[in-house]
C-alpha cells in the first residue's frame, strides 16, 4: 500500500527514464516519437544523456572485426546510387542523399540486411505542386516494384487551398496480410511522418494540406506494415521501387 | 588537453558528415568504432548481434549527422547514445531482457570497490556523477546503473529484485529527481 501511495507522489521524469532505457514497448516508442516533435522534451533527454555520459567512461573500447567497415561503406554506396537515380536534376546542396535515402540508411531494424520487398517509394520535388503560379499543376506517376510491376498510380493536385493526393492501387501484390501506409519524408534526414494507412485494393484520397509537403526535396514513401499501421510509428520496411512524378 | 583536441576533431568530422561527406564517416569510424563497439557489446553481451548493430549505428549516424548540435551534446556522448539506443532496441527485438546479468553486476561501477568509481574519476563530470549517485540509497543507484549498462526495463528490474513494479518505479523516480538536483548544484 505504501508503495502505491508513494508512486502517486513521485512524478515521472520521462526524459530521464527514457535516457536510462527503463521504458519498453509502446512507452519507449512514444518517448521516441515525442523526441521528434517536442523540442523541449528532446532537450530534456539530451540533458539526461549528458548527465549520464561519464558512465560511458567505464566501458572499455573493443576493436570491431575488420569486416564491418566494408559492409557499411557498401551500404552507403548503395544508398547513394539509388539516390541519384531518383534525383537526376537535383542540385546537390548539403546532403547528397535525399531524405528518404538517408532515412532508409537508418537501418535501425536491420533494414540494410532485410529483403528488399516491402517499401515502394516515390520521390519528387513536391514543392513544385504548391509553387505559386503552378497551383493548377497536376503531377502523376506510377509506382512500380523492382520487377517493373505497377503497384500504385499517384495523382497530386491542388484544389481550393488543399493539396490532394490520390493513390490508386493497380495490382494487388502478395503482401502477407500487411497494409500499405503512406509516409511523408521531410528533407534533411528527419524521421518520416505517417500520413495514414492506405487501402490495398481501393483508391484513396488524402488531403495533405498543412503537412509541409511543399518543402523542396520532400519525398513520399509507401511501406507495408502490420494491420493497423506501423507498430513503431516509423516505416519498418526497406525500399524496392520508385517512380518519379511528372506534370500532366 | 588531449581530450579537448579529440573532441574538437570529432566536432570537425561531424560538421563534414552533416554536409554529406562520405569520407568523414570513414574517419569517424576509425576514431570511434572501438568505443561504440564496446558500448554495443556491453549492452548486448553477444558478439554477433553487436557487430550487426554496429553497422546500423554508423548508418544511423550518417543519416542523423545534420541533427548533431555541438552546443547541446559532446560528440562522443551523442554517438555513444545512438549506439546504446540501437543496442537496446535490438535487445528488446530479439526478446532478451537485458544483459542477462544479475543486477549486482552493476557493482563493477556502483560499488565502493576501488575500480568502480575510479572509472568515473577520469573527468570532473564523472567525479560529480559518482558523488551524486552516492547520495542515493545503494539499491537505487545500483538499479539505475544496472539499467543503464544492461538495457534493463522497470519490469525486469522488479522481477530480478523481487519487488513490486510500483516500488521499483517509485524508488527510481525519486532517485532521478534527487540525482538531477544534486547534479545541478
Amino acid at each position: 500500500m505504501s508503495d502505491l501511495r508513494s508512486e502517486e507522489g513521485d512524478e515521472a521524469d520521462l526524459a530521464g527514464e527514457h535516457a536510462i532505457g527503463l521504458l519498453q514497448g509502446a512507452e519507449r516508442r512514444a518517448a521516441e516519437r515525442r523526441i521528434e516533435r517536442d523540442a523541449i522534451f528532446a532537450a530534456d533527454v539530451d540533458a539526461w544523456n549528458q548527465r549520464l555520459a561519464p558512465l560511458y567512461d567505464a566501458i572499455d573500447p573493443v576493436e570491431p572485426p575488420p569486416g564491418i567497415w566494408p559492409r557499411i561503406a557498401e551500404e552507403l554506396g548503395r544508398m547513394r546510387r539509388l539516390g541519384r537515380v531518383d534525383r537526376p536534376a537535383a542540385t546537390p546542396k548539403g546532403r547528397r542523399v535525399s531524405g528518404i535515402w538517408q532515412w532508409i540508411g537508418l537501418s535501425g531494424m536491420g533494414l540494410a540486411a532485410a529483403s528488399l520487398a516491402a517499401l515502394i517509394l516515390v520521390t519528387a520535388n513536391l514543392g513544385a505542386v504548391v509553387d505559386a503560379g503552378r497551383q493548377d499543376a497536376i503531377l502523376a506517376g506510377t509506382l512500380a516494384n523492382d520487377q517493373g510491376e505497377p503497384l500504385f498510380t499517384v495523382v497530386f493536385y491542388h484544389e481550393e487551398g488543399h493539396d490532394i493526393a490520390t493513390l490508386i492501387p493497380v495490382a494487388r501484390q502478395d503482401d502477407g496480410g500487411r497494409v500499405p501506409e503512406l509516409w511523408l519524408v521531410p528533407p534533411g534526414g528527419a524521421a518520416p511522418r505517417s500520413l495514414g494507412v492506405l487501402h490495398a485494393s481501393q483508391p484513396i484520397l488524402l488531403d495533405i494540406a498543412d503537412r509541409a509537403v511543399g518543402m523542396p526535396d520532400t519525398a513520399l514513401a509507401i511501406s507495408l506494415e502490420p494491420p493497423g499501421g506501423s507498430p513503431t510509428g516509423l516505416p519498418t520496411g526497406p525500399v524496392v521501387a520508385h517512380g518519379a512524378l511528372n506534370t500532366l | 588537453m588531449k581530450a579537448d583536441q579529440g573532441r574538437l576533431a570529432l566536432v570537425g568530422i561531424m560538421d563534414r558528415l552533416a554536409t554529406g561527406d562520405e569520407a568523414a564517416l570513414g574517419d569517424l569510424y576509425e576514431r570511434t568504432s572501438a568505443k561504440l563497439f564496446g558500448v554495443c557489446l556491453r549492452i548486448l553481451n553477444d558478439r554477433e548481434e553487436a557487430e550487426d548493430v554496429l553497422q546500423d549505428v554508423y548508418l544511423t549516424i550518417w543519416r542523423r549527422a545534420d541533427r548533431f548540435d555541438a552546443g547541446r551534446a559532446s560528440p562522443i556522448t551523442w554517438l555513444a547514445t545512438i549506439a546504446r539506443n540501437r543496442s537496446i532496441d535490438r535487445l528488446r527485438q530479439i526478446g532478451r531482457r537485458g544483459g542477462e546479468r544479475p543486477v549486482d553486476e552493476a557493482d563493477a561501477v556502483a560499488d565502493d570497490g576501488p575500480d568502480a568509481f575510479e572509472m568515473l574519476a577520469g573527468s570532473e563530470d564523472g567525479v560529480r556523477l559518482a558523488e551524486c549517485l552516492r547520495t542515493l540509497d545503494e539499491r537505487t543507484h545500483k538499479s539505475i546503473v544496472a539499467a543503464f549498462y544492461g538495457g534493463i526495463t522497470y519490469e525486469t528490474l522488479a522481477e530480478r529484485l523481487s519487488v513490486p513494479l510500483g516500488t521499483i518505479k517509485s524508488r527510481i523516480r525519486r532517485g532521478l529527481i534527487k540525482l538531477k538536483g544534486c547534479l545541478s548544484q
